[in-house]
């Protein structure tokens, strides 16, 4: 697994240095996968609202209601291209993020929780583009509404008649499906906060050029590539085809193929083959941070004489590891109490960071030395390696 | 590669500059039943056209600036624009 990982991890590097050749490392949209991800993601938030005052959940209305604005509301085609591929983008940026942590090996002690809700963002993400394919009403729809019924146990399961709305398809249905696609980026909103929250400082959007070319190519896409519905559902037949969107569905594609593989010669039923493995595969990911975890070795320590209350670590920590705490003895230099800095452990990236930029050597790592850390940041900043401290005695 | 970086830049200028002329030349007012193949492409009454061009004109802004910080930024002696190697990336 090792290997792999470290083949991955050098793979990710080429392909960092081939982006480097052709973008000013600033402007590097590999560097930009989350930010990317979350600008597409209010893309698709913005169209889904002029898409949502037209449409009508109702088994009746519904497939009418989205033609209407396809064909006959100014521009109401291109809008709903918007939609479908700024989502289908925010899947590739989502995933090559969740790749990128992964592989290069960023997602265990203080950013634990980043991945955890990250996780969570990413299983989101998809389970809501699949329920925006339902509410078009069309051949699709039906044939995806009967394989998740299919894929839960079949209509009279507890699972079915809670995703459907009871053991038949009825209006209920589709606004069961209108409340997943829309209610749960609510939910989203929640997972991006917990996502960002132990970030001091966040990229959360890319830069202008970058912006401009991620918007610019989704727009492209929705005018080149026109989005159309498949012929309407009629619940009576089900239809035997269908055009797999690749970005949300190739669940279903996957499930059929489990369910061939396991149906011939066992008595197990198809979906428990395949929701134990999708369950598998998501909690291992889940527990991949606390398998691996190495434990802190090296957490910095404040010298609380020296501290001076300055903030400089405060600010410059990136992983929010620093708070400053008032302390009972002293004044500060505007007459109130005095603070100082403290570490929080669980959150420490042992990175070093605060211990450069503390010009009064208040704190350090106790496994390395403070020269030593300054000549690793010279190295990185191609800086020229620091004077050694003069000896007393050399004074 | 400053030269190649300056003609990227203007070359995507000038292509921004077509992309708003072609969509100044969609009435954005003009809306009509359609009656036509959904497919049909380019449509101004569905978005089509205007999304391609709006599409272009992003596209080339954003490559412009970016072949313009290149231009600007790329040292020529030492090959390196902000302390990367653009032979070996590193």
């Amino acid at each position: 697994m090792n290997r792999f990982v470290n083949a991955m991890w050098r793979a990710w590097a080429r392909v960092d240095t081939w982006f480097n050749k052709v973008y000013p490392q600033d402007y590097n949209p590999m560097y930009y996968l989350g930010g990317l991800a979350n600008l597409l993601f209010w893309l698709v938030i913005g169209s889904g609202i002029l898409l949502f005052l037209y449409y009508k959940p109702s088994l009746l209305h519904a497939y009418e209601s989205v033609e209407f604005l396809t064909t006959r509301v100014p521009y109401g085609q291109a809008i709903r291209g918007l939609h479908r591929y700024s989502a289908d983008a925010m899947v590739v940026w989502v995933v090559l993020h969740f790749l990128r942590v992964w592989l290069t090996d960023r997602y265990r002690k203080f950013r634990t929780i980043a991945w955890i809700s990250g996780i969570v963002l990413l299983v989101l993400t998809l389970t809501v583009g699949v329920a925006g394919y339902l509410l078009v009403w069309d051949e699709r729809s039906l044939l995806l509404v009967r394989m998740t019924q299919w894929m839960v146990g079949g209509e009279q399961s507890y699972l079915g008649q809670l995703l459907v709305g009871g053991s038949k398809i009825t209006d209920a249905t589709l606004n069961r499906f209108l409340f997943f696609h829309i209610g749960m980026p609510f939910l989203m909103l929640f997972f991006l906060w917990m996502h960002y929250i132990r970030i001091n400082r966040p990229v959360v959007y890319p830069p202008a050029p970058v912006t401009l070319q991620a918007f610019g190519i989704v727009f492209i896409v929705c005018g080149v590539v026109p989005t159309v519905s498949m012929a309407p559902a009629i619940i009576e037949v089900v239809p035997k085809q269908m055009q797999i969107d690749w970005f949300f569905q190739w669940g279903y594609w996957l499930a059929g193929v489990f369910a061939g593989a396991a149906g011939a010669n066992s008595g197990v039923a198809p979906y428990v083959v395949w929701s134990i493995g999708l369950l598998l595969v998501t909690c291992l990911f889940f527990a991949l941070p606390y398998v691996t975890q190495t434990g802190y070795m090296n957490v910095v320590k404040v010298i609380p004489e020296k501290c001076t209350g300055c903030e400089y670590c405060y600010v410059d920590c990136h992983a929010n590891a620093i708070k400053m705490i008032t302390t009972p003895e002293g004044i500060n230099s505007k007459g109130g109490k005095r603070s100082i800095a403290e570490i929080l452990p669980s959150r420490c990236a042992e990175c070093g960071i605060c211990v450069g930029a503390c010009p009064f050597g208040a704190i350090e790592l106790p496994q390395l030395q403070e020269i030593e850390i300054k000549d690793r940041i010279g190295l990185i900043a191609n800086l020229p390696a620091p004077e050694p401290a003069a000896s007393p005695a050399a004074d | 590669m400053r030269q190649l970086a300056v003609l990227i830049s203007v070359a995507m200028s000038g292509l921004a500059v077509y992309a708003a002329y072609r969509m100044l030349q969609i009435d954005i007012f003009q809306v009509k039943p359609l009656t036509t193949d959904l497919t049909q492409f380019p449509s101004p009454q569905l978005g089509n056209e205007y999304a391609l061009w709006l599409g272009v004109l992003l596209t080339a802004v954003g490559t412009a600036l970016i072949a313009y910080k290149w231009a600007i930024g790329f040292d020529g002696i030492q090959k390196k624009t902000y302390g990367i190697d653009t032979v070996t990336g590193e």
